[in-house]
């Protein structure tokens, strides 16, 4: 799967179920947790989405800020597992 | 030991001036022996049951994983032996009145204080430290120790032996495996965190204490309602800067041996949710609670329905969640009931935002942030309740005098003084996302306010106060 399909299937999840404001102008190195954006408990949706739609299992004590903090980092770990 | 006293504070002297002399694995060798030093002057059964733990825990983990299998039987012994050690010695006043009954009945005598057993201080820590190894091992996120030495160390290191912060095997292991180096600004950094801890402690938790009257607990509705309002306001800024000069104190002694441990607080009362509260408040227990229980509750119920409108997917984790950490607190329904109590405010929350989505706390009016500072502390305030009073019955008693204000007696001003250094340090870390801000200031304002400091500390340590830490007791 190409980056480019990740990083838009990843950023409409974010806006619209974890941000939960579709029209938020994100960027891409925008960071989600550290920033306020989303608290870190709304990983389990993260979590539970990537492996749903992409089959990528990311062990629970993986979904942290320091991994998922931004749309960069999400798009590279699912990437990593993809690969 | 207490780690404000003068004798840990030579224990810390004389072990420096021996550990940067050493190579590195003799280093760790000398804080293993002074952890278990320190924590001998405590207790000698506390010594042994560390001791007995360390040595199942780094055999269980050889098991969890094995030829590079995971193996749940394993994994599931593993915890149950940790959790049965802290279950005995932290519940037995749960169960031992009713075991007594039962073997007496049978014709068993047990004799007074015959089944009697002592929890050893900072178990709760570093049980739930070992029990995210053992699952880490497990998930293959880390190898299990096979340097008993470190891993050792990783459960006794002294700073944080007694009441955290809770580290995680993963990153706390690889710092002992590579060299120390702590140059000026770490230095600097390391004394600021133990100073701005002590003043926490002897300066504003100590004199906060001081200032709740005997029996507020016991018989709150002796107090008019502007009293226990008051009282509360008081307990909860005590029990905060207690915890938080505590995990100073030692992620200060610890950055002096090269060693950084985690986060633990982040000014809590300036939370703009209760989800962001718990990530301010006793950092390293809410995250391990979010990583252990919530994120295993929530992912396997929402694989079984997404919709975070599902009521199970709402109110199951957190409540789950905030019940667990209730239990790991204390013993008695009082803990279980500031559990539920937090537990359900999470669900309150989060339904809310469902309803009616807000967005970031931070894109909100300043009136709005304001306003849910203040709303999400009150919720906090009165949940403290429980948290601190012996009994439910008295934590009922306590929330209903605050209703009644026919009478309208309040505690003296000066019982509040101490509340404005502990906002004041706060509000640095709120308004310059540091704690430790002060150290960009200039060196003579630096000077004066390191003078002070110590000035301070040392007159109010002279009024020997000293209550323990609350958190040890856990």
């Amino acid at each position: 799967m190409e980056r480019s399909q990740v990083r838009d299937t990843l950023r409409t999840f974010v806006l619209n179920d974890m941000i939960r404001l579709p029209t938020y102008d994100l960027r891409d190195d925008e960071p989600l947790i550290t920033g306020g954006l989303v608290d870190s408990f709304s990983l389990a949706l993260f979590g539970v989405f990537v492996e749903e739609r992409f089959g990528v299992y990311i062990p629970d004590p993986d979904l942290t800020v320091e991994n998922l903090d931004t749309l960069d980092q999400m798009v590279a770990r699912v990437l990593r597992d993809l690969a | 030991m207490s780690i404000t006293s003068l004798t840990f504070a030579g224990l810390v002297l004389l072990t420096l001036a021996f550990y940067y002399a050493l190579p590195r694995r003799a280093q760790n060798f000398l804080l293993l022996g002074v952890s278990y030093a320190f924590y001998a002057t405590w207790s000698w059964w506390y010594l042994l049951m560390l001791w007995a733990l360390t040595l199942a825990n780094f055999w269980l983990a050889q098991r969890v994983r094995r030829n590079g299998q995971p193996r749940r039987g394993a994994l599931w012994a593993g915890i149950a032996v940790n959790v049965a050690a802290l279950a005995v010695l932290k519940y037995e006043a749960f169960f031992v009145p009713g075991l007594r009954a039962t073997l007496d009945r049978i014709g068993v005598q047990t004799g007074a204080g015959g089944l009697d057993v002592l929890l050893p201080v900072g178990m709760s820590f570093y049980i739930v430290a070992v029990i995210s190894y053992q699952a880490d091992v497990y998930r293959g996120l880390i190898a299990p120790a096979d340097d008993l030495v470190d891993f050792a160390v990783y459960l006794a290191y002294f700073p944080k032996l007694l009441a955290g912060p809770i580290e995680r095997a993963r990153t706390f292991l690889p710092k002992l495996a590579a060299p120390r180096v702590v140059d000026d600004d770490a230095l600097q950094r390391a004394t600021a965190l133990i100073v701005v801890g002590a003043v926490r402690k002897i300066v504003i938790a100590d004199t906060l204490f001081a200032a709740l009257p005997s029996g507020l607990w016991d018989a709150p509705r002796q107090f008019a309602a502007p009293e226990l309002a008051g009282y509360l306001l008081i307990y909860a800024f005590a029990l905060y800067n207690d915890f938080a000069g505590y995990t100073g104190v030692a992620r200060g002694v610890s950055a002096l041996f090269g060693i950084e441990l985690a986060e633990n607080f982040s000014a809590p009362y300036f939370a703009r949710s209760l989800t962001e509260f718990w990530n301010r408040w006793h950092i390293t227990l809410s995250h391990w609670l979010r990583d252990y229980i919530y994120f295993p509750t929530s992912r396997a119920l929402l694989r079984r329905n997404p919709r975070r409108d599902n009521i199970p997917n709402l109110i199951a984790p957190p409540l789950l969640t905030m019940l667990v950490s209730g239990l790991w607190h204390g013993t008695g329904w009082t803990m279980l009931l500031w559990g539920a109590l937090h537990g359900l405010y999470l669900v309150a929350e989060r339904a809310l935002a469902l309803w009616r989505p807000a967005g970031p706390p931070h894109l909100q009016p300043r009136w709005r942030q304001t306003l849910a500072i203040g709303v999400v502390f009150v919720l906090v305030l009165l949940a403290w309740v429980p948290f601190r009073a012996p009994e439910v019955g008295a934590a009922r008693d306590y929330w209903l005098g605050m209703l009644d204000w026919s009478d309208l007696s309040r505690p003296s001003y000066r019982a509040f003084i101490a509340l404005l250094p502990a906002l004041w340090l706060d509000w640095v870390q709120v308004r310059r996302g540091d704690p430790l801000h002060f150290l960009r200031w200039s060196r003579p304002v630096q000077a004066a306010l390191l003078a002070l400091a110590l000035l301070a500390v040392f007159l109010f340590s002279q009024a020997d106060l000293g209550a323990p830490f609350v958190y040890q007791g856990f």
